[in-house]
């Protein structure tokens, strides 16, 4: 189960990778100014950065087998 | 000073000089932020009142685990509306117009119309906001088969008309001065 949730979780974030790749993406290749690409990967970049490296000290703190016994006793 | 001097995209020929470079109003991108703010509201809302809803205390994981999840979802969102705004671009420069549409992440359409090529260019400002915040479509009717080339809720359309039917009376007399230039001069002195 606990397995499960974290390779859950791992696909979760392998999601957010690709699509950041995708936006970092069109912004190098496709801006037309490089001096707007480069505000705009200043402020993209440690924002994501900063959200999932928080959301992964979250999911890592979650005591996963307090939190199935819980759900399972709700069910 | 050459205000776009930063400037290059893809297929600018060497000497080829950017005139101007439009995007839709903000007023556009405005609207479909509105969207953003209310899901930034709620996400502020529940950090305040979901804890004492669901008697869960305030540092507990899963909770920010939620929050967190769900601000990730907003930077991401936010930056594709952003992306769909600021990429969906029409170049005007001094020999044609660069249509650069960008359609969220995935879907990048170019096109091109050469001034020669424009027969008919007409403006459209409808209802209340864009008549106040002065924005609206231009259409172009072309001589070839595409049929009609549109600037979508662009700011000051007006200005942008005249701008076009300017560059295109500019590039028309240019063509002129240049047959001038290449006729033979013995067929001037036939007529």
């Amino acid at each position: 189960m606990y397995a499960m949730a974290n390779t859950f979780y791992l696909l979760v974030l392998l999601g957010f990778f690709i699509v950041s790749l995708f936006i970092i993406y069109h912004i190098v290749k496709y801006s037309i100014n490089k001096n707007s690409s480069q505000v705009m990967l200043l402020i993209f970049v440690p924002v994501m950065i900063f959200l999932v490296l928080l959301n992964i000290i979250f999911f890592s703190r979650i005591k996963l087998e307090e939190f199935f016994i819980f759900s399972q006793l709700t069910i | 000073m050459d205000r776009f001097k930063n400037f290059h995209f893809r297929g600018q020929h060497s000497e080829e000089k950017i005139i101007k470079i439009v995007r839709r109003h903000w007023f556009n991108i405005f609207q479909q932020y509105l969207i953003i703010f209310a899901m930034v509201f709620l996400l502020i809302l529940s950090i305040q009142i979901l804890p004492g809803i669901l008697s869960i205390p305030t540092n507990s994981p899963e909770f920010w685990f939620v929050e967190s999840f769900f601000a990730i979802i907003i930077w991401i969102y936010i930056f594709i509306l952003w992306i769909d705004f600021y990429f969906d671009v029409w170049i005007i420069t001094d020999n044609r117009i660069v249509n650069i549409e960008q359609k969220a992440l995935f879907m990048r359409h170019i096109s091109e119309l050469d001034f020669s090529k424009i027969q008919d260019v007409s403006t459209e400002v409808d209802g209340l906001i864009p008549t106040v915040l002065n924005y609206g479509d231009v259409h172009i009717q072309t001589a070839g088969t595409r049929g009609r080339f549109l600037f979508h809720k662009v700011p000051d359309p007006y200005g942008l008309k005249g701008l076009i039917m300017d560059m295109q009376n500019r590039v028309a007399r240019k063509k002129v001065e240049k047959n001038k230039e290449n006729k033979s001069p013995f067929l001037e002195n036939d007529v």
